[in-house]
């Protein structure tokens, strides 16, 4: 496979995730057609159990699903690359500190941390957001620190260093960019995990308001009906299933460029 | 080697009081507490709340709370539920060897599934039994759990009704969907670690040497390569143990199976922090008592790790 195209194909992927809200044929709000329907040609994926065209509300979910996982990004993991890489770069009390920090954050498990900080802020998706990044926060900073650790020993800082450079200047002009594949590859692996941890959160009733389209949401209201109306649950898991493996196939092409 | 057990030995500890501390300080930011809106429901007057309050300490201040939760937890207390009353240790260790049972199960079957993926796809004979194995621990690492148990059940229970969706009763009939959903899950990050380990072991020189012996490449693979790639994979087995905890909550709430997981989400709902404070802390023990166990079978198979850590 031409790694390019694969990289291209992720890429426009994420891209129609983002613009498909446009393409809904329905509101996903409003009750348009008979409860639990099997797909038909008036609404392709069929019905939800109050009326609700389900291929709107799974197009909405995945411009939603895509934004919470950007904004826990935003939130928590860039935050957490940056302590982790400067950790391992500097070295010293600060390092210690960051990492006596973070073993105690590893200590308690992804969904539990979440779960507490999600008690303690209410739901909603922005919570959802924060609490999602949160978790995965200290795995992303530990990669991070384990990459900064690395750059101290590469030529080309050593040499910077010869000429005069000072740290914090070889860390920003020379070492940032080196390590910006790797940076990237650990943001978009904690993409996945975002996707998949605030999907998890939202299947268990903390997304806030139920009707707004989320695939995991939609899943766990699908669940009602499962026996009567399997179409339901099917259309959110793959589709979330399709998003995540993009996500991941996409990391895998940015972290190993040369098995692709 | 027993410096490097005592060692590790304390930083376990330092990391268990700094995850208590954490989760005192996170928990003690609730704005209420399940015990005073539960009190002020049934009609209690507020000086009967406040002296119920003084009672539990739960008026005193953070510092002093702070100094007896660490002191009732060096004498193994953790205190008392805010919603039944009950002793946080009964109500977390009860319902502790069903987890158990579920996460111990999921463990080995992930593991089985994640190295026989992972040993297909890095040396696997076709390019099409490579490629697939691939795609299938991508598929793992890709479907949230709660995903692939609906399909299980959807598949197994509903259509050709072979196994109960529900996951508790005598026996290990309701069992199997349970195992296999949340072995499923963890296989996914199992085969890509095996994948890598193997790929980067399959030319070095013993590798090469146990070949030019004339061994079979099964002994090859079984014994040398993946024992040479052990520790690396015993870190990341005990590094998923974490991992595991979250599955089975969501494990236990889809097949509804009595645990851990559904005591935790009723006292995250009822906002109970003792409770919540309770199973932080127990799993914060279950993390550092298997991270030391990881670094000390991994310094007992290779000597270089023994000698850098010291």
């Amino acid at each position: 496979m031409n790694r390019r195209r694969v990289l291209i194909g992720c890429v426009a992927f994420l891209i129609l995730c983002l613009i498909a809200p446009w393409a809904a044929p329905y509101n996903p709000l409003q009750e348009v057609g008979e409860a639990l329907a099997p797909p038909s040609a008036d609404h392709l994926l069929g019905v939800d159990w109050i009326g609700r065209d389900i291929l709107s509300r799974v197009l909405h979910g995945g411009a939603r699903t895509l934004i919470i996982g950007v904004l826990a990004l935003f939130a928590a993991i860039l935050p957490g690359i940056l302590i982790g890489v400067s950790a391992g770069w500097y070295g010293g009390w600060w390092d210690w500190l960051v990492v006596k920090g973070l073993n105690a954050f590893l200590a308690v498990p992804g969904l539990l941390l979440a779960l507490v900080i999600l008690t303690l802020v209410g739901s909603g998706a922005g919570q959802v957001a924060f609490a999602a990044g949160i978790a995965q926060f200290p795995m992303a900073a530990q990669i991070s620190r384990a990459a900064g650790r690395s750059a101290r020993s590469f030529p080309f800082v050593e040499a910077a260093r010869g000429i005069g450079v000072t740290e914090r200047g070889i860390l920003i002009r020379h070492v940032l960019p080196n390590l910006a594949r790797t940076l990237i590859g650990i943001s978009v692996v904690s993409l996945s995990w975002t996707i998949l941890s605030a999907s998890v959160l939202h299947f268990l009733g903390f997304g806030g308001d139920p009707a707004i389209p989320e695939w995991g949401a939609m899943l766990a209201e699908a669940r009602q009906v499962y026996r009567i109306a399997p179409h339901v649950a099917l259309s959110p898991g793959i589709a979330i299933t399709i998003l995540l493996l993009v996500v991941n196939i996409l990391a895998e092409y940015i972290t190993h460029p040369s098995k692709a | 080697m027993l410096a490097l057990a005592t060692r590790r030995m304390l930083n376990a500890l330092i990391t268990i009081w700094l995850a208590v501390t954490l989760a005192f300080i996170l928990l003690r930011l609730l704005p209420g507490d399940a015990f005073t809106a539960r009190l002020s429901l049934s009609g209690a007057s507020q000086t009967q709340i406040e002296s119920r309050r003084a009672l539990l300490g739960l008026d005193a201040p953070l510092l002093n709370q702070y100094v007896s939760l660490i002191t009732n937890l060096l004498q193994g207390d953790l205190g008392y539920s805010l919603v039944s009353g009950r002793k946080v240790k009964e109500m977390i260790l009860e319902p502790f060897g069903s987890s158990l049972v579920l996460a111990g199960g999921a463990m080995v079957v992930g593991m089985v599934m994640g190295a026989s993926m992972g040993v297909t796809a890095a040396l696997g004979r076709s390019r099409l039994s490579r490629v697939s194995a691939w795609l299938i621990a991508f598929a793992s690492v890709s479907s949230p759990i709660y995903w692939t148990s609906t399909l299980a059940i959807l598949l197994f229970s509903v259509g050709l009704k072979w196994l109960p969706s529900i996951g508790a009763g005598a026996g290990i009939r309701p069992l199997i969907l349970p195992w296999l959903v949340l072995g499923f899950t963890v296989s996914g990050g199992m085969a890509r670690l095996v994948g890598t380990v193997l790929n980067e072991l399959k030319d070095s020189d013993f590798a090469r040497t146990a070949r030019a012996k004339g061994l079979s490449q099964k002994r090859i693979t079984y014994v040398h390569l993946l024992r040479a790639g052990a520790g690396t994979i015993i870190t990341f087995i005990m590094l998923q143990i974490g991992f595991l905890l979250s599955g089975t909550v969501v494990t236990e709430m889809i097949f509804v199976r009595p645990g851990i997981g559904t005591v935790l989400l009723s006292a995250i709902h009822d906002q109970d922090f003792p409770v919540v404070q309770g199973v932080v802390i127990l799993s914060a023990l279950i993390y550092c008592i298997s991270i030391t166990i990881a670094e000390v079978t991994a310094g007992l198979l290779d000597p270089r790790l023994r000698m850098s850590s010291l």
